[in-house]
C-alpha cells in the first residue's frame, strides 16, 4: 500500500513539475513580440558574448577591483601577520578561517555592486539600447549578465584557493624553518642536522605518549644517530614553546589539514518511550490535571532527552554510531569530542588529587572492550573540565572497516554526581577524505551564494536603479549572512523561546523562521568547517545547490526574465 | 580712537598675553608628564600599534561589535583558535579602555586556560592573558589603576597560588623563563643590573668593554647581536658540568680569564638589563628599590612580579580622583599578601631536572619577617587612630594574626640557627604581649613551643610529622641541597624522640630508621632515576662514614 502510495505522489510531482514549467513558458510568452523569444538557437554564443562583456566591465570597474585587491593582499598579509592562538594549529586555522570569510564576504560586495550596476546602469546610460536592438533576446541579457558575474566569482575563488592552499603551505613552511633555526641556534646542532631531525619529527605519527616517552625522541635519536638521553639533553635546551611545538607539526595534519567525517549518537525513539509513559500515567490516574496531552507529551519528551543525555554516578552508556567507511591513509585516526555540563562541589582525594568544581572524572572506551584493539582513555584516571569540549584521540584499530564504532563512557567521580551531557555533546571524527579535495568542495560550496546573490542583483536591477538595487541588495545580504544573530536577537532561538509558548510566540517564530530562511544566502559554514579538519561531502554540496541554485536563484532569475520582458525601455515618441 | 587703532591695541594685546601664557606651557606640561596625567605621549599616538584605532575610525564601533560577538560565539563553541587574535583587535580597537583589556586577559589567563587537558596549552593562555596586559594594556593606559592590579592578581593568584591543578608547571616554567633572563640562582647582580646604560654605545664607550669587544670579534664573534654573550656564558656554564673537549672553543679562555671578569660582567648586566626591559617590562631600577625596601625578592617567583606591579599601580594610577578607589586598595593587599607569601614560601629550589618537568621546591624565607613585621606595623598606622586597646604593637584589628606570626617567626628564626634575630623578636613579643610562655627565655619558649606541638599529636599525627620531615629532606637531597635537606632529617630525629620521650612504651613510634627506609624506598620508584642517584649516593656515603676503620 505504500509503495503504490509513493508511486502516486512520485507520478504527481513528475506532472506538477511539467505543468510548472509550462506554466512559466506561457506566463513568459504573454505579450511577446521580442526577436527570437524564448528560442534555444545560438543561446550560448548570446549569453557567451553578455558575459564576457560583462566580465570586462567587472574587471574595468574601480569598485570591483578594490575588492579583488583587498582580498588578494588579505592572504599574504594574514600568512604573514596572523598569529592565531600563537600556535602552528591556531595560525593554520586563523588563516583559513579568516581567508574564507574575507574572500567571501568581499566577493559577495564585488558580486553585488557589479550585478546591480551593470544593467540598471545600462539601462540608465541608454547603452541598452545598442543591445537590445539586436537580435538577442532578452532572457538571454539577463543569463549573460548573470553568468558573467559568476565566472568572475568562480575564477577569483579559484585564485583564493589556490592562495588558501599556497598560505598553508607557507605556514607550514615557515614553522618548520622556526624549528630548524632553534635546533641549532638553541641546540647546537649543524644545518644537516636539523634538517634531519625536522624530517624525522614530520615524519611521527600519532599522539603517542608526552615528555621523556615522546615518539619523537627515538625518530630524532634515530636522524641524529644519537641515543634517546642524548636527544632529551638536547631537547631541554630548547624553550618549553619549542618543546611543544615539535609535536605540533602531526597534530595540524591529524585535526585540521584532514577530512574528518563526523558522528553523532541518534536520538534514540523517545515517541515510544513517551508514548508507554504517557499511558502508564492514564492508567494510574496521574495524569496532572492543569496540562493537556499535548504539554504533557510535550514535558514527557522534554525529560526523556534530558534523562537520555545523563550518565549516573558509577554507571556507564554504551553508544553505537555508524559513519562512512574509513579513509585508509597513513595519519588516520578517529578523534571524540565531547561537553559535560554542570558545577559540582570541590575536593581533595585522599591521594592528594584536586576534583575543581568544574570537572569531573569519566572513563572512555573506544571499540569492543574485549579485544586488544578497544582504545581506553585516559590511561590515569583523572579529572576532565565541564562546561568545555574535551578531545582525545583513538589509534585505528578501534573503527570497524564498514564505519561502526562502538563507545563506551563510564562516570567514575567519586564525588558520585551524574555525567551530564550537553545538548549535541558527544561527536566523533575520523579521517574520511583528502583536505585537498576537500578543500576544493568548500570553494564550490562558497560559489554558492556568490551565485544566488549574482540572481538577486540581477533582479533588482531589471527594475530599480543601481543605487536603489544595491541598497536593497546590500540590506538582504547583511541580513541573510546575520541569521543567527537576528534569530537570538528576537528571541526565537532554543535557549531563549518560551518554554511554555503562546500562540503568538509561535507564530512569531514560524514567520520569522520562514523570512530568515529566505533570506539566508548559505545554510553551510564552510570556513568552520574547514578550520576544524571536517569533511564537506558531495551530499552537502548538493542540498546546498539546491537549496541556493534550484529553489531561490532560479526563481529569481525567472522573475527577472519577465519583469524584463515587459520592461519599456524606451519610450515611443511621436 | 580711530578704529584701526583700537584693532592694533586689541591684536597686540592679545598677542602679549598669548606669548606669556605661553611660556608657562612648559613647566605646566612638564608637571602633567610628572604627575602622569597625559593619556600617553605623542610618540605613543603616533606607534603604529595605536593607528588601528584612527584607521578604523568611521566603521570602528560596528567592527568590536562584530569582534565580541565572534569572540563571544567561538568561545561558546569551545574555539579558541582565534581567541588571543580577537582579544588583541578589540583591545586595539579600544585602546583606551581599561575593563576591556583586563576582561580580555582574565578570560584568556582563567576562563580559556582551564579548558585544557594538558599543563603546557594551559600555561600558554595564562601567558597569553598576562602579557596582553603588561606588554600592551598598560604601557597604553599607564594611570589605569584596575590593570596593573589585574596583572598583580594574575601573577599573584593563578601563577603563585596554588588554586590551579597545573601551579606546579607554571611555578617551574615561570622560574626556569626567569632564569633564562636574569641568570641562575636567586641572587641576580641586581645593583649591576640596575645600573647598566639603556644604549649599547655607552655600554661601548667603556674602555675595557671596547677591549672585550675587540677581542671577541677576534675570534668572529659579535657582542653587539642579542642573545650572543648570554647565550656564551650559559654555554661556557653548561660545559662546566659536562664532559671537557679535547679542543676547547677559543672563546672559553677569554670568558675564563680573570682579567676579562669585568667587562664580561659590564656586558652581561646591560643584556640582562634589556631583557628585562623589553621582554618583561621590568624596570631594574625600580626592582632594586623593591629590594631595597622589601628584602631580597627572588624574581624567579610570581609573588615578586605581583608585588612589583601591585606597588607600580599604587606610585603611577591617579585615573580616579575618588575618595575611596576599591581598585587602589586591592592593590594595596596584593602588596602585602605577596610579602606574607615570601615570607612563608619565599625561597625557591629549582631542582636539577627542572627542564624536564620536576617542580620546585619552595621554602619559608626568614629573611622576609622583618619587611612582614614592618608591613604590619606601617599598614597599622591608619587603623591605630581607632584602636581602643592601643597599647600592641599593632592595631588591634591585626592582634591576633600579628601575635600567631611573631611566635611562628622566633621559633623558625631560632631552628634557622639565628638567634639573635630570634631573641630580638623574642624581646618585642615579651614587652609587648606579657604572658607566661616568655617568663623562662627563649629557649624554653621555643622548646614548649615544639613540646606543646608534640603533647596534643596522636600517635598517627606524629608519625605523619615525622614521616613529612624525612620526605621533605630526602627530596631536598636529591634536588642536591644538603645542609637544608639534612636540617630536615636532624627536625625528624628531634621530633621522634621528643614525642617517644613523653608518651608511654605502648604507643612510641618505631625506629626512625624503619622510616627512613620507608621513605628510601618510596622515593626510588616516585622520583626521576637522576634525581634517586643523588639522593642514594648521600645515603651510602653517610652508611660508609658510619662504617668502622
Amino acid at each position: 500500500m505504500e509503495q503504490v502510495f509513493l508511486v502516486a505522489v512520485l507520478i504527481s510531482a513528475f506532472i506538477g513539475l511539467i505543468l510548472l514549467g509550462f506554466g512559466i513558458r506561457e506566463l513568459m510568452r504573454r505579450g511577446d513580440t521580442e526577436i527570437g523569444g524564448l528560442s534555444m538557437a545560438g543561446a550560448w554564443r548570446r549569453i557567451g558574448a553578455v558575459a564576457r562583456a560583462t566580465i570586462a566591465e567587472g574587471v574595468r570597474m574601480k569598485m570591483a577591483a578594490i575588492f579583488i585587491v583587498v582580498m588578494l593582499a588579505s592572504m599574504p598579509l594574514l600568512a604573514f601577520f596572523g598569529e592565531g592562538d600563537g600556535t602552528i594549529k591556531g595560525r593554520i586555522q586563523m588563516f583559513l578561517g579568516y581567508v574564507m570569510g574575507l574572500t567571501t564576504f568581499m566577493l559577495a560586495l564585488m558580486t553585488l555592486v557589479l550585478s546591480t550596476r551593470s544593467l540598471a546602469s545600462e539601462i540608465t546610460g541608454r547603452q541598452i539600447y545598442g543591445l537590445a536592438a539586436k537580435p538577442i533576446p532578452r532572457w538571454q541579457i539577463i543569463a549573460g549578465k548573470w553568468y558573467g558575474v559568476t565566472l568572475l566569482n568562480a575564477t577569483m575563488l579559484a585564485v583564493a584557493g589556490l592562495g588558501t592552499y599556497g598560505g598553508v603551505r607557507y605556514i607550514m613552511w615557515s614553522f618548520q624553518r622556526q624549528m630548524r633555526h632553534e635546533l641549532v641556534e638553541r641546540g647546537g646542532l649543524t644545518d644537516e642536522q636539523a634538517v634531519a631531525c625536522v624530517r624525522a619529527i614530520d615524519e611521527v605519527r600519532g599522539p603517542g605518549p608526552k615528555g621523556v616517552d615522546s615518539p619523537i625522541i627515538p625518530a630524532m635519536a634515530e636522524a641524529l644517530d644519537w641515543e634517546n638521553r642524548a636527544v632529551i639533553d638536547l631537547l631541554i635546551k630548547l624553550p618549553e614553546e619549542s618543546r611543544a611545538n615539535l609535536r605540533r607539526l602531526d597534530e595540524v595534519r591529524r585535526q585540521v589539514l584532514v577530512s574528518r567525517a563526523s558522528l553523532r549518537p541518534e536520538e534514540e525513539k523517545i515517541d515510544e518511550m513517551v508514548e508507554m509513559r504517557y499511558q502508564q500515567l492514564k492508567q494510574a490516574n496521574e495524569l496532572p490535571e492543569n496540562m493537556t496531552e499535548a504539554k504533557v507529551r510535550e514535558e514527557l519528551v522534554k525529560q526523556f532527552r534530558s534523562a537520555l543525555r545523563v550518565i549516573p554516578p558509577q554507571t556507564g552508556r554504551v553508544w553505537r554510531l555508524a559513519g562512512p567507511p574509513p579513509f585508509q591513509g597513513r595519519d588516520f585516526l578517529l578523534s571524540v569530542r565531547f561537553k559535560c555540563e554542570g558545577f559540582v562541589p570541590a575536593v581533595q582525594l585522599p591521594n592528594g588529587m584536586n576534583l575543581g568544581e568544574e570537572s569531573l572524572v569519566t572513563s572512555w572506551c573506544v571499540g569492543d572492550p574485549q579485544s586488544p584493539s578497544a582504545y581506553f582513555w585516559p590511561e590515569v584516571d583523572g579529572p576532565q573540565p565541564t562546561n568545555a569540549w574535551v578531545e582525545f584521540e583513538a589509534p585505528t584499530q578501534a573503527i570497524d572497516p564498514s564505519g561502526q564504532i562502538r563507545l563506551y563512557c563510564a562516570n567514575i567521580d567519586p564525588r558520585n554526581v551524574d555525567a551530564v551531557f550537553a545538548l549535541n555533546g558527544l561527536e566523533v571524527l575520523y579521517s574520511a577524505g583528502t583536505f585537498g579535495a576537500n578543500i576544493a568542495r568548500a570553494w564550490l560550496v562558497l560559489l554558492m551564494p556568490l551565485m544566488l546573490l549574482a540572481a538577486m542583483g540581477v533582479f533588482f536591477s531589471t527594475f530599480c536603479t543601481f543605487p536603489v538595487a544595491l541598497l536593497v541588495t546590500l540590506v538582504l545580504y547583511l541580513a541573510g549572512v546575520s541569521g543567527g544573530f537576528l534569530a537570538e536577537a528576537i528571541g526565537i532561538t532554543a535557549d531563549i523561546f518560551p518554554e511554555y509558548p503562546t500562540s503568538m510566540d509561535e507564530f512569531r517564530r514560524a514567520t520569522a523562521q520562514v523570512t530568515l530562511a529566505l533570506l539566508s544566502v548559505s545554510n553551510v559554514d564552510v570556513s568552520a568547517r574547514l578550520v576544524d579538519g571536517r569533511l564537506l561531502d558531495w551530499t552537502t554540496v548538493g542540498r546546498e545547490a539546491i537549496r541556493t541554485m534550484l529553489l531561490k536563484s532560479l526563481p529569481l532569475l525567472l522573475m527577472a526574465v519577465y519583469i524584463f520582458r515587459r520592461r519599456e525601455l524606451a519610450a515611443i515618441i511621436v | 580712537m580711530k578704529p584701526a587703532a583700537k584693532c592694533w591695541i586689541y591684536l597686540l594685546t592679545g598677542v602679549a598675553l598669548l606669548a606669556a601664557s605661553g611660556t608657562y606651557v612648559a613647566p605646566i606640561n612638564a608637571m602633567r608628564v610628572e604627575s602622569k596625567l597625559l593619556a600617553s605621549t605623542i610618540q605613543e599616538d603616533a606607534n603604529p600599534n595605536h593607528a588601528l584605532a584612527v584607521l578604523m575610525a568611521i566603521g570602528r564601533a560596528p567592527l568590536v561589535d562584530y569582534l565580541w560577538l565572534r569572540a563571544t560565539k567561538l568561545k561558546e563553541e569551545g574555539r579558541f583558535f582565534d581567541a588571543l587574535q580577537l582579544s588583541e583587535w578589540i583591545c586595539k580597537l579600544e585602546p583606551r579602555f581599561p575593563s576591556v583589556w583586563a576582561f580580555h586577559a582574565w578570560n584568556m589567563s582563567y576562563n580559556i586556560s582551564v579548558t585544557f587537558n594538558s599543563p603546557e596549552e594551559r600555561w600558554r593562555w595564562v601567558k597569553n592573558g598576562l602579557s596582553l596586559l603588561r606588554d600592551r594594556g598598560i604601557p597604553a593606559n599607564p594611570n589605569a589603576v584596575q590593570l596593573y592590579k589585574e596583572l598583580a592578581w594574575i601573577y599573584f593568584h593563578k601563577v603563585a597560588d596554588y588554586l590551579d591543578d597545573k601551579h606546579w608547571y607554571y611555578k617551574n616554567e615561570f622560574a626556569l623563563m626567569m632564569e633564562e633572563v636574569l641568570g641562575p640562582g636567586d641572587s641576580p647582580d641586581w645593583p649591576g643590573i640596575a645600573a647598566a646604560p639603556t644604549e649599547w654605545k655607552a655600554v661601548a664607550a667603556n674602555p675595557q668593554v671596547n677591549r672585550l669587544i675587540g677581542e671577541m670579534q677576534l675570534l668572529g664573534i659579535d657582542l653587539a647581536k642579542p642573545g650572543v654573550m648570554l647565550g656564551l656564558i650559559d654555554q661556557r656554564r653548561a660545559a662546566r658540568s659536562a664532559t671537557q673537549p679535547a679542543e676547547p672553543p677559543a672563546w672559553w679562555a677569554v670568558l675564563d680569564a680573570p682579567e676579562w671578569a669585568e667587562p664580561i660582567r659590564v656586558v652581561e648586566n646591560y643584556w640582562r638589563s634589556k631583557r628585562l626591559r623589553e621582554e618583561l617590562k621590568l624596570d631594574p631600577k625600580r626592582v632594586r628599590e623593591l629590594i631595597d625596601t622589601y628584602g631580597p625578592l627572588d624574581f624567579r617567583l610570581a609573588e615578586a612580579h605581583a608585588l612589583y606591579w601591585a606597588n607600580a599601580g599604587v606610585r603611577y594610577g591617579r585615573v580616579r580622583a575618588v575618595w575611596l578607589d576599591a581598585d587602589k586598595m586591592n592593590t594595596d593587599r596584593i602588596e602585602l599578601f605577596c610579602i606574607q607569601n615570601m615570607y612563608r614560601r619565599g625561597k625557591l629550589i629549582l631542582s636539577p631536572e627542572a627542564k624536564k618537568g620536576v617542580p620546585p621546591l619552595l621554602m619559608p624565607d626568614t629573611r622576609f619577617i622583618e619587611p612582614m613585621y614592618q608591613a604590619y606595623i606601617e599598614i597599622s598606622k591608619h587603623y591605630k587612630a581607632s584602636d581602643i586597646n592601643t597599647s600592641g604593637l599593632v592595631s588591634e584589628n591585626f592582634d591576633t594574626g600579628f601575635k600567631s606570626f611573631i611566635r611562628d617567626a622566633i621559633v623558625r628564626l631560632y631552628q634557622e640557627g639565628e638567634t639573635t634575630r630570634a631573641q630580638h623578636y623574642f624581646d618585642l613579643a615579651k614587652m609587648h604581649y606579657p604572658h607566661e610562655d616568655y617568663n623562662h627565655g627563649l629557649e624554653y619558649f621555643v622548646d614548649g613551643m615544639i613540646r606543646g606541638e608534640m603533647k596534643v599529636m596522636t600517635t598517627y599525627q606524629a608519625q605523619n610529622t615525622v614521616v613529612g620531615y624525612i620526605q621533605r629532606g630526602m627530596l631536598l637531597l636529591a634536588y642536591g641541597r644538603s645542609v637544608e635537606g639534612l636540617n630536615y632529617l636532624r627536625l625528624a630525629r628531634r621530633v621522634h624522640e621528643a614525642y617517644n620521650k613523653d608518651v608511654r612504651e605502648g604507643i612510641k613510634l618505631r625506629p626512625i630508621e624503619e622510616f627512613i627506609a620507608q621513605c628510601l624506598a618510596a622515593a626510588k620508584s616516585q622520583m626521576m632515576p637522576e634525581m634517586y642517584e643523588r639522593l642514594a649516593r648521600h645515603f651510602d656515603s653517610a652508611a660508609a662514614a658510619s662504617q668502622p676503620r
